[in-house]
C-alpha cells in the first residue's frame, strides 16, 4: 500500500465532502438540531420541580367540611395544577372541557359525600368521587393520579373513623417525614456525590450523537457508488490502487469526521444549550472512556456505512436504505424514544440496534459514572461489528470488476 | 530476432483470448489473436457491444481472461498484473475524475495515486496542460468546464504516468471541434514519441488520421486486422467520390444504380466502379440526368465506407 495514494485518497475525500453542503449539514447541522430541540423541548420532563404541570379540575358538589378537607389534602400535591370551580358539576360540559384539552383530570366529589363517607354506597348511589380522564391522557399518568385520589379519599375516611372512635386526625400529611428521598445519581469530576443529574440535556446528547454519527453512510455511500458510476473506480484500478487503499482513504477521513462530531454535540451540550435556556451537559467519567466509545461508534457507522456504499447500485438505493435503515435503527435504539418508557418487549429488541449500545455506552460515562467494565459490552459490540462489516465489505469490493 | 518480431514482444501479444460473462448468451471475446507492435497506433473498431471494453479491460489488467494469453511489453498479463498497469495508463470514455474538484486538484490527486515525485508532478503537470491545452482552467471545478474541456482533463490524467502504452476509449465522443482538434493534436504528439496508442473510436475520420493499425471486432470475434494503409488500399483502385452541385433526384440515382451509390455523411457519394474505364460511363449519366459534378476523387477509399462492409 502507497502512503503517498493513501494520502491522497484522505485529501481527496476531504475535499469531496468540504464541498458538499448537503453532507456537511446531514452530519453536522441536523444532530445540533435535534440536540438543542430535543433538550430544550424534553428539560420538563426530566425536571423535578419545574415544568407543565397537568391541570385537574376539582368540583365540590357537597360543600360539606368532609368534601372540603379531601380537596384541601388533594390540592396540597404540588405534582398537579388544581382548578376548583364547584359550578361546575354538568357532566357533558365537563366532558367537553376534557376534550379540549383544558384539564388532563376532573374530579367530581358527589353530593351526600360527608354523609356516606365511612358507609357503603347503595347500589345505583353515585359513587362518592368521580375521576373523568381526558382522552390524550396518559395511561401511566392516570394510574399514578388515581392512586392519589385514593390515598387522599383513604385518609379522609381514616379521619372520620378516628374521629368516630373519640380521636383526632392527624395533623400533617403521615408519609412526609417516613419518606426518604435518595437520587442515586453519579458524582461529578470534583467528586461530589449525585451530582450529575439525569436531565434532558444529559440523555439528548449521546442520543442524537449517536444517531449523527450514523449518517456517515450517506455522503461516504454516495461517493464510492459517483466513482463506480463514472468509471472513477476503474481508472484508479488500473492505475495500480489497492481496494485496500481505496477504503482505507474512506474510512480514515470520515472516521475523523465522527470524532469531530462527538466533541461538536458535547461541546453544544455544554455550551450552547444553556444559552438557549436549557441545563448545561455535565461532562463526567475520564475523557478516555468518552474517546474509547467515539471510537468503537464510529467503527461500526463506518463499517455499515461501507458495506451499504458497495452494495447499492445507485445513490438514490444507499440513501434510501440508509435513511430508512438509520430511523429504524434509532427508533429501537431508544433514540427517539427513550428506552424506559417501552414496554418489556421492546427494549429486548432495542438490544439488538447498535445505536442502541452506543447510546448505552456513552450514558454509563456521561450519566452512570462507569468505568471501563461498564462500557466493554457496548465498546466491544460496536468495534466487532464495525471489523466484520468492513471486513465483509472489503470482500465485496475486491470481487467487484468495476 | 527480427526487428518486426522484437517490436511484437515489447508490444501487445494476445493469443487465443476467450471471455464470456456470467449468464450471457454469447462471449464478450470469441478466440481473439492480435499482435501489435510497440509505437503503434492501433485502431480498435467495432460496434457498440463488440467487446472492445472487455478487451481493453483485459489488456490494463482490470479482468482476468478466462482462455487465452495476452503479454503486454513482453509481460504476461495474468501473472504481471502491477508492472503491466504500471506501465499503461487509460483514458476510459467516461468522465472518471472529480467533478468538485479543480482540474488541478484532480491532476494532483491522479499525480500523487501513481506516486509521481515533486519534480516528475512538475515535469508532467507542465506537459500535460500544455498539450491539453488546460492552462487556463486549472484552477477552476471541472464541473464547470464545458463537454470538451472535461474530455481534455480525462486525458490530460492519462498522460500523467508517461505511460508508455494507453488505452484511448473513445475520447472524444459528443464534443465541440476546437476539443477535438486538441485531443487530436495530442495524442498525434504522443505517436511521436514512441508511446503505443490503442484507440477506440466511432469517428472514422479520426481513426484514419491517428491509426496506422486497425483491427474491426463484433461479437467478440476478429473481423479484419490490418495496416490503415492495406485496408484502404484494397478498394481505393474501385472507388470513385462525387459531390454535386445539387442533391441528385431518385432518377439520377436510378441511373447511377448499377455502380452502387452510398451517400456520405459529408454531402459525397461514393460509387464502386468494376475500373477506371467506366468514369466515363458515370460521367455520360450524371449530364444526361443535369448533375452538376462539382467534384470528382477516383482510387480514393473512405475507412467507414470498407468498416461498414466489414460488419454487414
Amino acid at each position: 500500500m502507497s502512503r503517498s495514494a493513501l494520502l491522497a485518497c484522505i485529501r481527496k475525500e476531504l475535499l469531496l465532502l468540504g464541498r458538499d453542503l448537503h453532507g456537511l449539514a446531514l452530519l453536522f447541522l441536523m444532530p445540533l438540531a435535534f440536540v438543542l430541540i430535543m433538550s430544550l423541548a424534553l428539560q420538563d420532563q426530566f425536571a423535578t420541580q419545574a415544568g407543565a404541570k397537568l391541570a385537574v379540575l376539582v368540583t365540590d358538589a357537597d360543600h360539606s367540611p368532609a368534601s372540603a378537607d379531601l380537596v384541601k389534602t388533594l390540592t396540597g400535591s404540588n405534582a398537579f395544577r388544581f382548578v376548583t370551580d364547584d359550578t361546575a358539576q354538568d357532566a357533558t360540559l365537563t366532558d367537553r372541557a376534557l376534550r379540549r384539552g383544558d384539564y388532563a383530570f376532573a374530579v367530581l366529589i358527589a353530593h351526600g359525600y360527608a354523609g356516606n363517607l365511612l358507609g357503603t354506597p347503595a347500589a345505583g348511589a353515585p359513587p362518592l368521587v368521580t375521576l373523568s380522564v381526558a382522552p390524550d391522557t396518559s395511561r401511566q399518568m392516570e394510574a399514578i393520579f388515581e392512586g392519589s385520589v385514593r390515598a387522599a379519599l383513604g385518609r379522609a375516611r381514616m379521619g372520620a373513623l378516628l374521629l368516630g372512635l373519640g380521636g383526632n386526625a392527624p395533623a400533617e400529611p403521615a408519609t412526609d417525614n417516613a419518606i426518604g428521598l435518595h437520587y442515586a445519581y453519579a458524582s461529578d469530576t470534583a467528586g461530589r456525590a449525585a451530582a450529575v443529574q439525569p436531565t434532558a440535556v444529559q440523555q439528548s446528547v449521546p442520543a442524537w450523537l449517536v444517531f449523527g454519527a450514523f449518517f456517515v453512510v450517506v455522503p461516504l455511500s454516495n461517493t464510492l457508488i459517483r466513482e463506480r458510476q463514472q468509471g472513477t473506480l476503474r481508472r484508479l484500478r488500473s492505475t495500480n490502487l489497492g481496494t485496500l487503499t481505496l477504503l482505507l482513504g474512506k474510512l480514515v477521513p470520515y472516521f475523523l469526521i465522527n470524532q469531530l462530531q462527538v466533541v461538536m454535540m458535547l461541546l453544544a451540550g455544554r455550551y450552547l444549550v444553556p444559552l438557549l435556556g436549557g441545563q448545561a451537559l455535565q461532562i463526567n467519567g475520564a475523557w478516555w472512556l468518552l474517546a474509547i466509545m467515539a471510537a468503537a461508534l464510529s467503527c461500526a457507522a463506518l463499517g455499515l456505512a461501507l458495506l451499504v456504499a458497495v452494495t447499492s447500485r445507485t445513490t438514490e438505493q444507499a440513501t434510501l436504505l440508509s435513511g430508512t435503515g438509520n430511523i429504524v435503527l434509532a427508533a429501537l435504539g431508544g433514540i427517539m424514544i427513550p428506552k424506559f418508557v417501552m414496554p418489556a418487549a421492546m427494549q429486548s429488541v432495542a438490544a439488538f440496534s447498535p445505536m442502541s449500545w452506543g447510546l448505552e455506552g456513552f450514558l454509563d460515562v456521561l450519566l452512570r459514572g462507569g468505568g471501563l467494565r461498564e462500557i466493554a459490552p457496548e465498546a466491544g459490540g460496536l468495534t466487532a461489528l464495525g471489523l466484520a462489516t468492513i471486513l465483509l465489505a472489503w470482500l465485496l469490493q475486491s470481487r467487484r470488476s468495476d | 530476432m527480427s526487428a518486426a518480431a522484437h517490436a511484437v514482444s515489447e508490444g501487445i501479444g494476445i493469443a487465443h483470448l476467450s471471455h464470456r460473462y456470467p449468464g450471457a448468451a454469447a462471449p464478450a471475446l470469441d478466440d481473439v489473436s492480435l499482435e501489435i507492435p510497440a509505437g503503434s497506433s492501433f485502431g480498435l473498431l467495432g460496434p457498440n457491444g463488440a467487446g472492445k471494453t472487455t478487451l481493453l479491460s483485459i489488456l490494463m489488467g482490470l479482468q482476468r481472461p478466462q482462455s487465452g494469453t495476452v503479454r503486454v511489453t513482453g509481460l504476461d498479463v495474468a501473472r504481471a498484473t502491477r508492472r503491466v498497469r504500471g506501465l499503461s495508463a487509460l483514458v476510459p470514455q467516461d468522465q472518471a475524475f472529480y467533478l468538485q474538484l479543480s482540474g488541478l486538484e484532480n491532476l494532483r490527486f491522479f499525480a500523487d495515486v501513481y506516486g509521481l515525485s515533486a519534480a516528475q508532478w512538475r515535469d508532467r503537470l507542465d506537459y500535460v496542460t500544455r498539450v491539453c491545452g488546460l492552462q487556463e482552467l486549472l484552477g477552476k471545478r471541472s464541473q464547470d468546464y464545458s463537454g470538451g474541456m472535461k474530455r481534455r482533463l480525462n486525458l490530460a490524467i492519462g498522460l500523467l504516468n508517461a505511460p508508455r502504452i494507453l488505452y484511448l476509449d473513445e475520447p472524444t465522443v459528443g464534443i465541440d471541434a476546437i476539443s477535438r482538434q486538441v485531443i487530436i493534436a495530442a495524442i498525434q504528439a504522443l505517436r511521436a514519441t514512441g508511446t503505443t496508442l490503442i484507440y477506440t473510436s466511432h469517428y472514422m475520420e479520426e481513426v484514419e488520421a491517428i491509426c496506422d493499425q486497425i483491427a474491426v471486432i463484433n461479437h467478440g470475434r476478429v473481423m479484419a486486422r490490418d495496416s490503415t494503409a492495406n485496408l484502404l488500399h484494397q478498394k481505393a483502385g474501385k472507388t470513385l467520390l462525387l459531390r454535386f452541385a445539387a442533391p441528385p433526384g431518385s432518377a439520377a440515382l436510378a441511373a447511377l444504380a448499377g455502380w452502387s451509390p452510398v451517400a456520405l455523411p459529408d454531402g459525397q457519394y461514393e460509387l464502386m466502379l468494376r475500373d477506371a474505364g467506366q468514369l466515363a460511363l458515370v460521367v455520360e449519366a450524371c449530364r444526361a440526368h443535369w448533375l452538376q459534378i462539382e467534384q470528382l476523387q477516383f482510387g480514393v477509399s473512405r475507412l467507414e465506407r470498407i468498416y461498414l462492409e466489414l460488419l454487414k
